[in-house]
């Protein structure tokens, strides 16, 4: 029975979301994903007239692998005993997992707003953009970082033999789900085997260029389905921690 | 009197290994608890499922808690803070830093630390990382304190502070500890738990135990001194040592020469 107002949890969450934080940063671990996202974001800009939902989806995939990256950083920062004074000092396994997804959100805010506002700041795009089309592209980068934060926390969590297989088994996740529609194309009958894959082709299927750029019909359906992976996606690898842990 | 925590035969089975079995015991505010037990008994797993970090493997624990305090057997390695900073962040979980910074400064000085606010605790000795622990546990004003052999590495003067700050505490919270051997922590325990047996009863202080005396003897067969309970003889080469407690050092003095042993020397055990 442990009893917290809901005062208490915003000032646990807080607090150690700056832990965390601070803890990340002088780590060192963030430079390589956070060097080499950025850096692509501005070699993949290197020339002026290109168009905005076909540039907007690569940056938007780049999120699913960074942060996959950032994820597994995020949660191997500790070793077995800070873990657990943390746990304690917490009051519970809950407000430490919630506080490691609050930092993995932030650096998901950071490196998207980077990567939508880049272009437009330096005019690359070759015409004006909608602010439909800027409302997809925002929603297409969180949805990616999510997808990559919720590989890496899984993969974290599941305590895989070591941590090389851990990293195999998430690049694998990486792979199929990438992947997935050319495979069903070839065959049809994996359509159900890879439902429990992120459905990242559902969301970059409408970063289409037509225009004037258009919601397409299924992008509603998708999106539903979108949401449904992604809450129950979170549900399952918070169960799993509690679990596990 | 209120009940803080109640544990009802709680066990644990790691990888097939049972630590402990049957472990039943409640706390009040009044209770300062000796976990005792054998190396590899259990006793670190026991407190660790009483912090909530694990679950037992049978068994129920409840907590009447807000804040639990936890000073770990070894403080963790790497923390990537500076002393007075890590302690600040994780006393801001619970409390605010106003309040935080007036508690910080009274246990800084208790357990004289003063002088390393400001060091990164990678560069801190390893007593001044268990000192480290112990005040952060203490920051959290915890509802139960709960100490992993917390004299491990501390010097003469800050486990001397940190036993009278106990007796302080006596009576305002639960506090369960686990200790190697007996020692000036020990003194303050209200009971004791046998994590092999699982009960808890009151504690007796080893000093209230009888003296004891030491009898050096020289044997012709150790065979003959099958009688001495193998735990209070020492053999080297032909002669051994017994300890025995002193109003039994006659009985067995006679009993060792009708055993053609020569007695070479008795003294009081210091």
């Amino acid at each position: 029975m442990f009893h917290i107002g809901s005062e208490g949890e915003i000032m646990i969450r807080s607090s150690f979301i700056q832990y965390q934080m601070k803890s990340y940063l002088r780590s060192l671990t963030f430079i390589p994903p956070v060097t080499l996202f950025g850096a692509w974001v501005i070699i993949f800009y290197t020339y002026s007239g290109v168009p905005i939902m076909s540039s907007y989806v690569i940056t938007s995939v780049s999120m699913y692998l960074v942060m996959t990256w950032v994820a597994m950083n995020v949660f191997s920062l500790e070793d077995e005993t800070e873990k657990n004074l943390l746990i304690v000092q917490l009051n519970g396994k809950r407000a430490y997992l919630i506080g490691k997804w609050a930092v993995c959100f932030l650096v998901t805010a950071v490196l998207g707003a980077f990567a939508l506002v880049y272009p437009l700041v330096f005019s690359i795009f070759k015409e004006p953009i909608q602010p439909v089309q800027l409302m997809a592209a925002i929603y297409g980068h969180i949805i990616c970082g999510f997808f990559g934060v919720l590989v890496g926390s899984f993969f974290s969590t599941l305590k895989i033999e070591s941590k090389r297989f851990a990293w195999l088994s998430a690049m694998f996740v990486i792979v199929i789900s990438l992947a997935a529609e050319g495979i069903v194309e070839k065959a049809s009958f994996f359509k159900w085997l890879l439902l429990p894959f992120p459905p990242i082709y559902q969301v970059i299927l409408h970063f289409t260029d037509g225009t004037p750029y258009v919601v397409g019909n299924g992008f509603w359906l998708d999106t539903l389905w979108v949401m449904v992976y992604v809450v129950a996606g979170f549900f399952l690898t918070k169960k799993l921690f509690l679990k596990r842990e | 009197m209120e009940v803080v925590l109640e544990v009802t035969n709680i066990g644990k089975e790691v990888a097939g290994r049972t630590l402990f079995q049957r472990v039943t015991f409640s706390c009040t505010r009044d209770t300062i608890l000796f976990v005792q037990g054998g190396n590899g008994s259990g006793k670190s797993t026991l407190l660790k499922i009483l912090a909530g970090i694990y679950e037992p493997t049978d068994g129920d624990v409840r907590w009447n808690t807000n804040k639990i305090g936890y000073v770990p057997e070894h403080f963790p390695e790497g923390l990537r803070f500076k002393v007075k900073e890590y302690l600040l962040l994780t006393a801001s979980f619970h409390t605010s830093a106003k309040e935080s910074e007036l508690l910080l400064a009274k246990y800084m000085d208790l357990f004289g630390l003063s002088s390393f606010q400001n060091t990164p605790l990678a560069n801190c000795s390893k007593g001044t990382k268990q000192k480290v622990g112990i005040i952060q546990a203490l920051l959290m004003q915890p509802d139960l304190l709960l100490l992993d052999e917390p004299l491990t590495g501390l010097d003469q003067g800050a486990q001397k502070a940190f036993v009278s700050l106990l007796h302080e505490l006596r009576g305002q919270i639960p506090i369960i500890f686990t200790a190697h051997e007996e020692g000036p922590i020990t003194q303050v325990a209200t009971e004791t738990l046998q994590i092999e047996t699982g009960k808890m009863s009151i504690y007796q202080p080893h000093r209230q135990r009888k003296p004891q005396r030491l009898i050096r003897v020289k044997f012709q067969e150790e065979q003959d001194l099958a009688f001495v309970p193998s735990d209070r003889i020492h053999f080297d080469g032909k002669t051994a040592v017994i300890t025995v407690e002193e109003d039994k050092s006659d009985n067995l003095l006679r009993k060792l020469l009708g055993a053609d042993c020569s007695i070479l020397e008795v003294k009081v055990k210091s």
